[in-house]
Formats: structure tokens, C-alpha cells, sequence
């Protein structure tokens, strides 16, 4: 972590200042009350101080539930920053607000569907920066403090906010976002900070020494509950989508982990009405397509994949999630009142 | 400071009890095993001790605040001295405005009438009584400059009122955010306006309004009143906000004698330019612009903190009352200087239902006095003991008076008071004999015609020290007014019109000594109309008698 001098002397500020009125001299009208004196830990400052500069407060489009503005984590000294993907990130323009106050432009880089990640760069030179560390060595209870602008209560070079939890739970989701499923199956890290806030999403989880572990995630609904989750998605993801399998800092064995999976083809879109459970009916099938050599055919309901009951887009959306280029695929379609079958030769994504 | 590893350990242990709690078994026996662990453990444990010792000590001060005869509703409240004063929001206790009375409970079960004394509209605070509880237990005030993000603190109160027998509930957090600041309602926002305000990560929900919001040495350090909403309805979603003690403190001299003091404006705006703000709009004949402000001059620092945004200097001003005295460093063609003037006011926002709070009322006069008691017997505790005060008679204080004019040579002082000459002044007494006569009237105690004389007219600041204002107005002789710190009695100014220069003559106390049991200002500045005339320094004092 680069660290730029001026940060760090607001923050030396801290220091005891006496009261202003001689309280030792008070009589009697105004005794002075033994007190326990607990010298108050604050290791909250220091991983607030050493993730500070590398946090950027986010301006640009919004609509509705889509606030128009956010958190970023700067991850290289050339400018790259990561943040979550919304209307704001997907495209260039993106107003980012340094922590010295400095106001720059974002370019769009690239964007991760299914991390729901964007990466933006600002033009600047030897800019601070967080560096990526290790979520797996986060354990069950450790101190995690999550950074970011909620309700944007932060604005110029004033200090983002930060909120302190614990480490709960490394898990997989089952939610949703408003009306969507939330796509992403890797593991989260959920924490009982909370995060789930307009303007929190993009910024940083730090542990207890102020290391980068994860990413504050989209504000998302758990499916069962209807409540809103605190999660973040581990360091290892957001290097994995900022650098890539080259990225040289990441140790042997994790790059290759991060070896992007070659993902199977079939060439079935599902229809959409907007709600959660939409039966699994075919609404278009690509041309040359494996589905259409297959002999899929718009309006088919799909019954089953490789033996497995389809009930909905989710379920059809993980079953082609397992697929490889190569696999041949049996998959059982309701075809107005007939039962069809048709094997699928998976190729790789065009 | 406490070594920054120690800090570390303890937020690691911290969390280590979380886990401990979670898998309490496995890991209890690695501990006896692993002789850090065991030592670690301990020292959490101490920690937690002293936490809930603190509570402990916190609590029977904080107040669960409804309206008299309901249970509907309702806010938290903190009691701050021995003498039951509290702090609570002024959004709790509006409703009260007409009779201005109230019921709070305490974590003794009872429910105590309190009195609504001074208000604040604009900043959301408000000053309350409680009456006939003995003992008065309280909590002391501290100080939120100090803070740094990160500190951990404890916030009391009655969310969801959920304390059917008015113990409180307890939420503990940490600091997300220092300086904020949050908007404020009705006319022109000038109503409940939060600025330079704290924001926790500490849970705060409807019914903690007005309640404490405490570091880990259990003083208060602000006011929990506000926190940020969503879609997910009145309730905490991690952003709470309280209203800084020190904002708090310099209203608190007026409010305990029933006053409702404004807001400060500072009689010029500024905008943004290079990283820093320059005067774009300035009142003409204005204090600020009298003290030597202009059009395009930069503001560089603001009493005492250097600015560097519109909306930073628009934050940090609300915390001002009325009136106050300020210095700022201004920058003018790359040269740098100093001035010092007073605050202008802002109007009191317009209240619902047109409760004037600054109109009088029974409750507010009779705090009023209750406020001048507590002055005169801060400050005759501070000068000496009670039966020394009632010995003595008289005073001899040896020392020279050097003029500010440095062509004049210096005087010599050797001058003995004596205490009943000095209380009985001519009808038309000199300066010297005027400032005499007040100083022994308030030692000796003011007898009820002086005492009906004295009222609390505002609050100040001398010489950093936060100050009651109290104006004299003696039938047959010159109307006066005394400076008195609020919190330990010391009379650090005293200012009249002389009627025979027709000059406002100015007596500022300093560095004071005790000697032979008495407590007395070593040094007296004399200022006319403002202008520095002459400072006397006191070698030795004698008590007589």
C-alpha cells in the first residue's frame, strides 16, 4: 500500500486535547467523578488510514433505484479502478472524486456480467493505491471494518465513512436484485456491518490491519427472506477481473485458479417477463447454433437438462453453467402437447 | 497513546471473543493449551469488564423523556450535572413548548417531572431539569475534537420504547465519520440543521433521539438525534448521527437560564477558488467587514480550523451561537492577517403551532434565577472557602500598573479594600469604586437587591473559556455586565459604562492564584471602548481579616 503524506497528517489530528475549562479546580458544587478510565483501542483508524487514499467517491448516471453515485477502490498506480457494475460504471464519463479532492473523468475499461464488476481508469501518474490482499486467511469472527460513501454524506476530500463488523460467513448467495437473480455463484463474504447502503457498493473490506479482502457487492435481496444482504466479493475475484490470469502478483497456485473457465454453448435464449420465476420456455433460438442443429425450436418448454428438472431461468441458467465445450447434452422439451428429446452437441462460446 | 500493537491486540481480541462466543467449547480448551490464547483471553475479558463497569456508570444518568401523563411516544435524554440539568433534541421536546414540562424516567423505575428550559430549532438541542431526584446522578461532559474515526462509543436511550421500566438500552459502535454534515428542514433549512456533526455506525433508532452518545471514558460527547433512511422504513441501517458536544457547550450557559439563543451567520458568504474559499458576498458596516474583510479577500483559517471548501465553511459555522467571537486568518495579494470580530445572527426557523420559544414564560424566568444561584455559588467556591469569604474584610494587593501607552512611566499599586467600603459605593461611583463594589458583592454573596438585579443574558467566550453572561442592573447605579466561566464560576470580565468619560470601561481577569485560601486574578486588564488602556499585575495579595 503507497501511502501519500498529507492523508495521514489530518488523521495525526487525533491526538488528546485537554478541555477547555479547568475542571481540576472546581469546588464542591461540581465534583469530579471517578470515571473507569478505558483507553479506547482504535485499530479502526489505522486500516482506516492505510485504505483511505486508495478510495474514490463515484459520481455519474442514475435512475431510480440506480443511485448516481458510489465507491471505487483505485488498484494500480496508473489509475485502474475497480467498482461494482451499474448504470454509473457501464460506460465512460464517470466523475472520480480523489481523496485529495481532485476531480477526474473515468474511461470505461471493461465490465464483468457475472462478477457484476466494472474497471474504469483515470488518467493519472503514480496515483496511491490498494493492494489486493488474501480473503482465505480471513477467519470466522475476525474484526472487518467496510469503507465507502454511503448516502454520499462525503463529498470533496472529506473522509468516506466507515463501518466496523465481524467477519460472519464465507458462502454462496441466493438472492436477487430488485426483480433479477443475482447471477454470481462464487463465494461472498458476509459480515454483520452494514453495507447494503445507496453509495456503499464498490468500496472496500478491509481486515482488521486494513488489507484489501473483498469488494462491497450490489445491494442484492436475499431470495428466502426478502432482506437485504451485507456481503462483499473476495480480493481473489476483483484480481481476477482486474488483471486477469497474468496478473504477476498473485501468487502461483491462485493465478491459476483464476484461469478463466472456457464456458459451453448452446444457444438458447429464455424468455424474460421481468419476474423471478419465469417458466423455462424457449423464446429464440441462434442460428447455426448447436440448439438449432439440435432441432430446438422457439416456444419449447424446457423439461430437463442432463436429467436434471428445469423449473425455471435460474435453474436452466446453472445447468448451462456446468457444460463444457465437447459435452453432448440430453435435453427433455414440452413441445405444445408432445414430449421431445433432443441431444445437444456443446461447443465453446462463439 | 497507548503503543499503536497494543491498539491491535485489543481489536484482535476483540474479535476473537466473537468467536470464542460462537464455538465456545473447542476453542476454551485450546486456550488452556496455548498459554497466549489464555492471556489474550483474559485480557478481553478485563476489557469487557470495564465496558459493562461503564455502563454501569452511564446508565442511571440517561433519561427515557415523554410527555407529562403519556407514555406515547416519547425520546432519550442525558443528565449532565448534580443539579439535574440534561441535554435532550429539541424535536422531543416540542410538543412540550406550551406548558414546558415534562416526564422522564430513569433506570430506578421512577418517572421524575422535568423542566424544558433553554431551546435550539436550528440545532436540534434542547435543555431540561429534572426536578426532585436525589441523588442527581450524571455523566461529565468531554470534548469532540478529540475524536478520531474508528473510536468506539456507547450510545443510551429508549428505542421503539422498548424500556417499560426506563432502564435504558445500550448500543455500542464505532465513529464512521467526523465532520458531517445533514441538512436541515422548513424555511430555508434552518431547522434542525446537523453541521460538523459525528456519524456512528453505532445503532441509533427512533427513540434514542436526545439521547447520549458516549466515549469509552463514559463522557458525552454528543447527542444522538438523526440517522439516514432508505427505503427500508424508521430504522438503522448503520448511519446515525449526533450533534457535537462542543457545538453543544457553547449554547449550554444560555439554555440553563432558560434563553433561546439563534444561530450565527458570519455576514459574508464564500465560494470555492483554488482549493480553498475567497469572500464573494459581504455585509457593508457588518462585524466582519468593520474587522477589515473584503470582496476577493481568501479565508484561510476560521476559528481555528483552516478551510478549504463553501460547504466546509457552511458546516462549521452552525456550530456558532449568535454573536460569538471568532479570529480567522485572511489572505489578501499573498499577505496574511489576522482578524478578530463578531458573528452576525440567522433567524429562528418558524415553529408549528407558533410557540415563540424565546417568548417569556414562568419556567424560563424562574431558571433564570435559579442560573444566577448556581453562578454566585460557582464563583464564591472558586475564590475561597465559605467561611473564609465570610471572615475576611478586606484585601491588601501590592503590585504595578504598566500602561499600554509606553511613554507613560509605570504606576505602583499598593491598595487595601476594605470589604465594607468597597459594597457601599456613591451613587455615582468611579470606575475603580464600581468595579470594586461589584467584585465584593459577589464575594460576600449579593444581598436580595443586588441578587434581583442580575439576570443571564447570553453566552460567550473569554479566552477560550466558555462563558455566562450576566447583566446587572442595580437601581441607582450603572447597569453592568459579568463574565462568568460556566463551568467552575471564575469571573474572567466585567464591562460598564463609566458615566463620567462616557466610555465602555472593560476589566478582564487573568492568571489566578491562590493565596492564604483566596482566589484571586493576578492580572486585571483595563480596556476603554475596546482599546487596551492599562494591564495591572498583582505581586502579592493579603486576605485581611
Amino acid at each position: 500500500m503507497k501511502r501519500v503524506g498529507r492523508f495521514r497528517i489530518c488523521l495525526a489530528l487525533a491526538s488528546v486535547m485537554a478541555t477547555l475549562s479547568g475542571r481540576g479546580a472546581v469546588a464542591d458544587d461540581q465534583p469530579v467523578r471517578s470515571a473507569p478510565r478505558v483507553v479506547a483501542p482504535n485499530s479502526t483508524e489505522r486500516a482506516f488510514s492505510r485504505a483511505w487514499p486508495g478510495v474514490v467517491k463515484l459520481y455519474g448516471r442514475g435512475i431510480g433505484r440506480e443511485h448516481g453515485y458510489g465507491t471505487g477502490i483505485l488498484v494500480s498506480a496508473d489509475g485502474l479502478i475497480v467498482t461494482v457494475l451499474s448504470l454509473l460504471s457501464a460506460r465512460d464519463g464517470a466523475r472520480v472524486v480523489l481523496p485529495d479532492g481532485q476531480t477526474l473523468t473515468a474511461r470505461f475499461v471493461r465490465k464483468d456480467e457475472y462478477r457484476q464488476l466494472a474497471l474504469l481508469q483515470i488518467d493519472i501518474e503514480d496515483s496511491s493505491y490498494i493492494e489486493l490482499a488474501d480473503s482465505s486467511k480471513l477467519a470466522l469472527g475476525d474484526a472487518v471494518f467496510a469503507m465507502g460513501n454511503w448516502f454520499k454524506v462525503a463529498e470533496g476530500r472529506e473522509p468516506v465513512s466507515i463501518n466496523r463488523g465481524i467477519f460472519s460467513v464465507r458462502t454462496k448467495l441466493d438472492a436477487r436484485r430488485l426483480t433479477q437473480d443475482f447471477a454470481y455463484e462464487g463465494d461472498v463474504l458476509m459480515f454483520d456491518a452494514m453495507t447494503s447502503n445507496p453509495g456503499a457498493p464498490g468500496g472496500p473490506l478491509l481486515d482488521i490491519d486494513g488489507n484489501c479482502v473483498g469488494i462491497i457487492g450490489r445491494i442484492v435481496e436475499a431470495s428466502a427472506t426478502n432482506t437485504r444482504i451485507n456481503y462483499a466479493i473476495p480480493s481473489e475475484e476483483l484480481r481476477a477481473f482486474a488483471f486477469g490470469a497474468q496478473a504477476t502478483s498473485a501468487p502461483a497456485g491462485e493465478a491459476e485458479a483464476t484461469v478463466e473457465k472456457k464456458e459451453g454453448y448452446v444457444g438458447i435464449s429464455i424468455s424474460r417477463l421481468g419476474f423471478r420465476h419465469v417458466a423455462p420456455y424457449v423464446s429464440r433460438v441462434r442460428a447455426g447454433s448447436p440448439a438449432e442443429k439440435a432441432g430446438v425450436l422457439a416456444d419449447d418448454l424446457i423439461l430437463a437438462v442432463d436429467d436434471v428438472t428445469i423449473r425455471n431461468a435460474k435453474d436452466y441458467r446453472d445447468a448451462i453453467r456446468r457444460l463444457k465445450p465437447g459435452d453432448k447434452s440430453r435435453f427433455v422439451l414440452k413441445r405444445g402437447a408432445r414430449i421431445v428429446a433432443v441431444n445437444i452437441d456443446v461447443e465453446e462460446k462463439p | 497513546m497507548i503503543p499503536r500493537g497494543t491498539c491491535i491486540q485489543f481489536a484482535r481480541m476483540m474479535a476473537l471473543t466473537t468467536m470464542l462466543m460462537v464455538a465456545s467449547d473447542r476453542v476454551l480448551i485450546s486456550a488452556a493449551d496455548d498459554p497466549d490464547l489464555a492471556r489474550d483471553l483474559t485480557r478481553v475479558r478485563a476489557y469487557e469488564h470495564a465496558r459493562v463497569r461503564l455502563i454501569e456508570e452511564c446508565r442511571p444518568a440517561t433519561a427515557c423523556m415523554f410527555d407529562k401523563g403519556s407514555r406515547a411516544g416519547g425520546g432519550s435524554g442525558v443528565v449532565i450535572d448534580n443539579k439535574g440539568y440534561g441535554l435532550t433534541n429539541f424535536h422531543v421536546i416540542a410538543g412540550m413548548m406550551k406548558d414546558r414540562v415534562g416526564e422522564a424516567g430513569f433506570d430506578d423505575g421512577n418517572l421524575y417531572e422535568f423542566d424544558v428550559l433553554g431551546v435550539d430549532p436550528t440545532g436540534d438541542v434542547a435543555m431540561f431539569r429534572v426536578k426532585d431526584r436525589d441523588p442527581q446522578r450524571y455523566v461529565e461532559l468531554g470534548s469532540s475534537s478529540s475524536l478520531t474515526v474508528g473510536d468506539f462509543t456507547l450510545a443510551m436511550g429508549n428505542p421503539f420504547l422498548l424500556a417499560e421500566d426506563y432502564v435504558p438500552t445500550v448500543t455500542f459502535g464505532i465513529i464512521s465519520g467526523l465532520h458531517r454534515y445533514q441538512a436541515g428542514a422548513g424555511e430555508g433549512g434552518r431547522a434542525l440543521r446537523y453541521t460538523d456533526c459525528i456519524q456512528v455506525d453505532t445503532s441509533i433508532n427512533p427513540g434514542n433521539s436526545g439521547g447520549p452518545l458516549f466515549d469509552m471514558s463514559g463522557r458525552l460527547i454528543g447527542i444522538n438525534g438523526r440517522i439516514s433512511l432508505e427505503e427500508r422504513g424508521r430504522v438503522n441501517i448503520g448511519v446515525g448521527y449526533a450533534i457535537s458536544i462542543d457545538q453543544i457547550r457553547r449554547f449550554i450557559p444560555a439554555w440553563r437560564a432558560g434563553l433561546t439563543l439563534k444561530h450565527a451567520s458570519a455576514g459574508f458568504t464564500v465560494r470555492d477558488r483554488e482549493g480553498g474559499v475567497v469572500v464573494d458576498q459581504i455585509i457593508e458596516d457588518g462585524p466582519a467587514y468593520n474587522a477589515g474583510l473584503r470582496l476577493g479577500d481568501r479565508v484561510d483559517v476560521f476559528a481555528g480550523r483552516s478551510i478549504r471548501s463553501a460547504n466546509q465553511f457552511g458546516s462549521y459555522l452552525g456550530v456558532f451561537p449568535e454573536n460569538w467571537p471568532v479570529r480567522a486568518t485572511i489572505l489578501r495579494k499573498g499577505a496574511s492577517r489576522d482578524i478578530s470580530f463578531r458573528l452576525e445572527d440567522m433567524p429562528l426557523p418558524k415553529m408549528d403551532g407558533g410557540a415563540d420559544p424565546s417568548a417569556p414564560h414562568p419556567v424560563t424566568r424562574r431558571a433564570n434565577e435559579q442560573a444566577i444561584d448556581r453562578l454566585i455559588r460557582l464563583h464564591r467556591n472558586f475564590c475561597g472557602d465559605e467561611a473564609l469569604l465570610a471572615r475576611s474584610t478586606g484585601l491588601e494587593m501590592v503590585g504595578a500598573r504598566h500602561y499600554a501607552d509606553t511613554s507613560k512611566a509605570r504606576d505602583d499599586i499598593d491598595v487595601r479594600e476594605d470589604r465594607r467600603d468597597s459594597i457601599a459605593p456613591p451613587p455615582t461611583p468611579t470606575a475603580v469604586e464600581l468595579e470594586r463594589a461589584v467584585r465584593w458583592m459577589l464575594i460576600s454573596g449579593p444581598t436580595d437587591a443586588w441578587r434581583g438585579a442580575l439576570s443571564v443574558v447570553s453566552s460567550d467566550e473569554v479566552d477560550g473559556r466558555i462563558c455566562a453572561v450576566v447583566r446587572g442592573t442595580p437601581e441607582g447605579q450603572p447597569e453592568f455586565s459579568l463574565w462568568f466561566d460556566d463551568m467552575d464560576g471564575r469571573l474572567l470580565r466585567l464591562s460598564f459604562l463609566d458615566r463620567q468619560t462616557r466610555r465602555e470601561v472593560t476589566y478582564d481577569y487573568s492568571e489566578f492564584r491562590k493565596e492564604d485560601g483566596f482566589r484571586f486574578p493576578m492580572v486585571r486588564t483595563i480596556s476603554f471602548d475596546g482599546a487596551e488602556y492599562a494591564i495591572e499585575r498583582m505581586t502579592r495579595i493579603k486576605v485581611l481579616g
